[in-house]
């Protein structure tokens, strides 16, 4: 398994800095929303799948 | 389909499955790719979303018309040759460059891979380009998966 990595590999935004796409930043946010929210799938099974997804992805927040 | 999000830019099996199984979610998938093709360079991420559909195995979302920039047609033909293509500048080689990495192991992308993209774009068009790069893989993984699992309209599965 490759190792966790918690150094942001891209800078933070710098103070007053404004986002290049922040509808997209939105529009993704509420994409995961809506997915969390689907009645199909039981919370624990969409919780293991959301830490899977996050793990691969190295989130962390 | 959303106000913010004309047709064509979900591949139209995808968005009927969607439509079918979880319209709350083809609305939000509409919004985020109406989003992404408004915001960003759209010749940029077609250059990408093609990439992603040859290295997927996408045959369909590879010959669906590009959903909102037409590359011309020698360059598209070229993307797959795109670290020798003359066609390719040095930014776009750093998103293709990105682009493969993201899709082939997500987990390791590396600091490397970041700086390659940072000396052709700012900080938080690096950040944006990320999450655009997300969107398109994850379209197209979700319409793979959902035409391996859900039937087209009309048939039994």
């Amino acid at each position: 398994m490759t190792a966790i990595v918690r150094e942001r590999r891209l800078p933070d935004p710098a103070a007053g800095e404004r986002p290049v796409a922040p509808a997209l930043g939105a529009a993704i946010g509420a994409y995961q929303d809506a997915v969390m929210r689907l009645g199909g799938i039981d919370p624990v099974t969409t919780e293991l799948v959301r830490l899977r997804c996050a793990r691969q992805h190295q989130c962390h927040t | 389909m959303t106000a913010d999000a004309p047709s064509g830019l979900i591949a139209p099996d995808l968005e009927e499955r969607l439509a079918r199984f979880a319209p709350e979610v083809r609305e939000v998938v509409a919004g985020m790719h109406g989003a992404l093709w408004r915001e960003l360079d759209a010749e940029l991420l077609e250059l990408c979303r093609l990439r992603i559909a040859m290295l997927q195995g996408d045959a369909a979302g590879l010959a669906r018309p590009a959903p909102a920039a037409s590359l011309p047609p020698e360059k598209a033909a070229a993307v797959r040759d795109w670290p020798s293509s003359p066609q390719f500048d040095g930014r776009e080689r750093a998103c293709l460059a990105f682009t493969e990495q993201f899709v082939a192991d997500v987990a390791g992308v590396t600091q490397s891979d970041a700086d390659a993209l940072l000396e052709h774009l700012t900080p938080a068009g690096a950040r944006a380009f990320v999450s655009a790069l997300l969107a398109l893989d994850q379209h197209q993984r979700l319409a793979l998966g959902l035409r391996a699992v859900l039937a087209p309209e009309g048939e039994s599965a």
